[in-house]
């Protein structure tokens, strides 16, 4: 046999245009889930991405083709082009979602046809997943549900071919009915998702945030200081931890909540030195009365510190603390979790230092910063003790020196000399910095702490949110003795900064638009429903779920349990949703009145008597009557009245009767009365 | 006594007399009246012998209408319903002479014996309300009311009534062999016929127009309406059907609906009333189909059943 016999397969039918309804349907879920991720795209990116999708919309209005191959090929490479520059390669996490988001939106700009449109949704489906990766928090949840109802209600749009009822302006109502109906649904599918959340096989450590990019740190604060660093946190109002006190929350002047601890200076930065020995080694002694237990939610920092209140009695759990202070754990913190401390603020730390590690804490690099250096040999010279120096150097910075959260850009090799001598005006970084200089240039053993001051009392919840905007630096200088002691220069510039707790009593105009106005209130609110959030619904994990279910008196749950558990419940929750949801269909309308007169029927049935599903109220009400003598007044009765309210439209009308009679009906028991009463 | 109930009254009375005649069908009759309120046309269909045209006679007798009857046979011609123009010498010009259908209530008896030609001069008639001859058309008189009876189709001799004919009729009954009480009572009396003779014009022409007037101002509410939809669509998605019922049936359905809660002194029809007009409505209208064929009454019963109330 020839090949020439062979005939070309049928070509497929041609593809089922998307109509612009659908178009524009799409181009919302797009939009939609494309906003999902608002949080960490670029705004250069998501401002393109959006324009993207604006073009598309406009080239609809003006021609039913897809833009032509020669426009596309080229926004194909110059969309790769923006998001290489933009968030950078695709192999990372930020990069491949960055890229997916990229390729959904060029999707749609050569969507033309229905199946198009569907594969656009699928796409979509994952990509508003992806934003978890990000952030888990309760508002991009509930957006993130939206998006998905949207996208379902898309598909449903999709289902239908556009035909002339959508041409016609009966857009409005085809898309309020794809959505009634997908709200339904979604609705439906609640008791399934309580039951998966609840008993869906936890791991050990939640998947999210597990792609974890070390190249593309999280602002906040690290192991490094430098000036300017942290004054450029004050406007980043992102929550870092929360803590609830087991009882009185400490004055606002003990509420230093302990970071990195920076000891080695190079004449440009501060960094973490080597003092990886254990705390416990360390003499550390402590006033009991001051000891606060208290319980830290802290965010995904993807960074290794915990910020326990200065200072920690041990170690929280997966941590150790260094012996300088410093509570770190083995791990980046990439999902957000729960700890448990107890600090003391009355203490003695390290009274007792060996020789070499106080030498450490002197050293400085030859020939930076020579006038400080000058300055700080005098005061040695003049024979001021220890104490005296720390005096003088407060008293300068308190005569000639002032606050500002926008310090000027400082020299790098000369940033202590210029702050002290030219500029005289600084962030805390400033101060803390200046201050460690002088005090190692005098032969005072010190170094830099870096952290969080104070904290917004959040009144609705009755804790503590600690932002980065209240990241602080302080000192801390060794006087043979009484061990290591906090000097926080900063408080000889503006007391009201660690007095008061907040930067925006120290710094009213550092309050940005929504602090301190009519909305504080429901920012609070709001700040307890994340809280809420993160503690019992992102922190959900083996071990909870273990506890919750301990609690149903379900103990030692193996995998194999949770499975069959998940199996059983999460059948009965479908079985539930479809009931739900197909209620509605068959023409089982939601009319009170029918409702009412179905619960009549079943009451009859009862006793034997059910309604035949084609059998009219008069009919029915003589049947039943026949039946049931001893009611055969009341039945015939509500019979007629049904029919009556139902079949006349004149009374159907009277809302007044209408609700009279579903009493009537409601009220109606076919249960014949004990014998007792009656007589 | 007011012009209303005086029209109830005598309603009743033409009811109660045809009863009298024909025994034992008192549901039967009732749904001929309510056919003849609803303004359609009445197919009886039956063997022979049942009483079809004695009920047809005493329903013409009762109610007032000028009468005529076309007994269909199979040389039957059309002209010899509609009527012919003959020429006259002496006006040297066409006259026509009206047929017998031009009279308010007509009885066709044995309709399927006549060719489907003088058939459909019949049911044209009927559908039009209308004669046209000769260029002319002439009104047929109103009320116009044809009470048709026929054999059942398997009888030798006949012509059944295409599909589409059958629609003309709002309904099509039955009348069955009496019950044994009945057929007691009517073989111990006289000849059904001779009572015929003495029965009087309970209704006229004016009031039948007026009950009409009145049938059609009876209620149908949405649920009502939703609930004959879904008969309709019921119909038309049952796997024994090939063919379901039109949009004019089920307006039949309500005109029939209407009439029959009119009767019962309802202002406002019920899903019982469309229950009990819909076999004699909708059965005739119903193409059987599928596998094993069942009777158009089974199927209507059928569809009936299937389709719930709310």
């Amino acid at each position: 046999m020839s090949t020439a016999t062979v005939s070309k397969p049928q070509a497929a039918a041609a593809p089922v245009a998307v109509g612009s309804l659908q178009l524009r349907a799409l181009a919302v879920v797009l939009f939609a889930a494309i906003t999902a991720h608002a949080g960490w795209l670029p705004w250069t990116l998501l401002g393109y991405l959006i324009a993207i999708i604006a073009l598309r919309l406009a080239w609809q209005r003006y021609s039913a083709r897809v833009p032509a191959q020669w426009i596309r090929l080229p926004l194909f490479v110059l969309t790769l082009a923006l998001v290489y520059s933009n968030v950078g390669s695709p192999v990372s996490r930020d990069g491949g979602v960055a890229l997916l988001i990229a390729l959904a939106t060029l999707k749609l700009v050569e969507t033309d046809s229905v199946r198009d449109g569907r594969m656009l949704i699928a796409a979509l489906f994952f990509l508003s997943m992806t934003a978890f990766l990000f952030s888990q928090s309760a508002l991009l949840t509930l957006w993130v549900a939206a998006v998905a109802v949207a996208a379902f209600a898309c598909l449903t749009l999709l289902r239908k071919y556009p035909d002339a009822r959508l041409l016609a302006g009966a857009a409005r109502s085809e898309v309020l009915a794809a959505a009634r109906s997908t709200a339904r649904t979604a609705a439906a599918a609640l008791p399934l998702v309580v039951v998966a959340f609840v008993f869906f096989p936890r791991l050990g450590q939640p998947l999210w945030g597990a792609p974890w990019d070390p190249s593309q740190g999280r602002t906040g604060i690290g192991d490094e200081m430098r000036p300017g660093m942290l004054s450029k946190l004050w406007q980043d109002d992102t929550p870092v931890f929360r803590v609830s006190f087991d009882g009185e929350t400490p004055a606002a002047r003990d509420l230093y909540w302990r970071g990195p601890v920076l000891d080695r200076f190079d004449g440009q930065a501060w960094t973490r030195g080597d003092a990886f020995d254990r705390f416990d080694r360390i003499d550390f002694r402590y006033e009991p009365s001051s000891v606060v237990s208290y319980e830290v939610l802290l965010e995904a920092t993807e960074r290794v510190w915990y910020f326990p209140l200065d200072l920690p009695l041990r170690a929280a759990a997966k941590s150790r603390l260094l012996m300088d202070g410093q509570m770190v754990t083995f791990r980046p913190i990439i999902a957000p979790r729960n700890v448990r401390m107890q600090s003391a603020t009355r203490f003695s730390f390290d009274a007792n230092a060996r020789p070499a590690e106080m030498a450490f804490a002197l050293r400085l690099p030859a020939a930076s910063n020579p006038r400080a250096r000058a300055l700080a040999g005098g005061w040695r010279e003049q024979g001021m003790n220890d104490a005296q120096i720390i005096d003088a150097a407060l008293t300068l910075f308190n005569q000639s020196f002032s606050y500002t959260l926008e310090p000027p850009p400082l020299a790098p090799d000369r940033s202590v000399d210029e702050f002290l001598f030219d500029t005289r005006i600084g962030y805390c970084e400033h101060f803390s910095s200046a201050f460690t200089f002088l005090m190692r240039a005098a032969g005072v053993p010190a170094r830099v702490v870096t952290g969080y001051l104070g904290g917004y009392r959040n009144a609705s919840g009755n804790y503590l949110v600690v932002r980065n905007s209240d990241a602080h630096a302080w000192s801390e200088v060794w006087i043979a003795g009484r061990g290591w002691i906090r000097v926080d220069p900063t408080s000889a510039v503006a007391p009201e900064r660690i007095d008061r707790g907040s930067i925006y009593d120290a710094l009213p105009e550092a309050a940005l638009w929504y602090q301190n106005s009519w909305l504080t209130p429901f920012m609070d609110r709001f700040d307890v429903v994340s809280r809420w959030w993160r503690q019992r619904v992102v922190d959900f994990d083996a071990q909870r779920q273990r506890n919750l279910l301990g609690s149903f008196g379900v103990e030692d749950t193996e995998l194999k349990d949770l499975v069959l558990l998940l199996i059983i419940s999460g059948s009965a929750a479908l079985a539930f949703g479809i009931w739900w949801s197909l209620r509605g269909l068959g023409g089982h309308s939601r009319d009170p009145l029918l409702v009412a007169w179905r619960h009549f029927g079943r009451q009859l049935e009862r006793r034997g008597i059910a309604r035949g599903h084609h059998e009219g109220p008069i009919d029915y009400s003589r049947r039943a009557a026949r039946q049931l003598p001893s009611a055969a007044g009341e039945i015939l009765q509500l019979g007629r009245d049904f029919a009556q309210l139902r079949y006349n439209p004149e009374h159907a009308a009277d809302e007044e009767a209408q609700r009279a009679l579903i009493r009537r009906l409601r009220r109606f028991r076919a249960s014949p009365r004990p014998a007792a009463r009656r007589r | 006594m007011s012009s209303e109930n005086a029209e109830l009254h005598a309603l009743e009375l033409a009811m109660t007399q045809v009863n009298r005649i024909v025994l034992g069908k008192k549901e039967q009759i009732r749904l001929c009246f309510a056919c003849l309120l609803a303004g359609g046309h009445l197919l009886i269909e039956d063997v022979p012998g049942v009483g079809k045209t004695t009920l047809a006679h005493a329903i013409a007798a009762s109610s007032g209408l000028s009468y005529q009857r076309i007994q269909f046979t199979s040389d039957l011609l059309p002209s010899d319903i509609l009527g012919v123009s003959i020429f006259e010498r002496e006006s040297a010009s066409f006259r026509f002479h009206p047929g017998p259908i031009f009279a308010q209530l007509i009885l066709a008896d044995e309709i399927n014996r006549a060719t489907p030609k003088t058939q459909s001069a019949l049911l044209e008639a009927m559908a039009e309300l209308q004669v046209t001859g000769d260029g002319e058309t002439r009104a047929l008189p109103k009320p116009f009311f044809v009470i048709a009876t026929q054999n059942p189709v398997d009888m030798a001799g006949t012509f059944a009534l295409p599909d589409s004919q059958l629609d003309r009729f709002l309904m099509r009954l039955s009348l069955g062999y009496p019950d044994a009480e009945a057929e007691r009572a009517m073989l111990g009396s006289s000849d059904r016929r001779a009572l015929l003779d003495g029965l009087g014009a309970q209704l006229d022409a004016a009031r039948i127009q007026s009950l009409r007037q009145r049938v059609q101002a009876v209620a149908a509410s949405p649920a009502l309406i939703d609930y004959v939809q879904r008969l309709l669509a019921a119909s038309r998605s049952h796997p024994g059907i090939r063919a379901g019922l039109s949009p004019r049936a089920g307006l039949a359905l309500l005109a029939a609906a209407r009439a029959v809660a009119f009767l019962s002194a309802r202002a406002h029809a019920l899903p019982e009333d469309v229950q009990q007009v819909f076999v004699g409505v909708a059965a005739h209208r119903l193409v059987p189909g599928g596998e094993s064929p069942r009777s158009r009454d089974e199927l209507a019963e059928l569809v009936l059943k299937s389709v719930r109330v709310d």
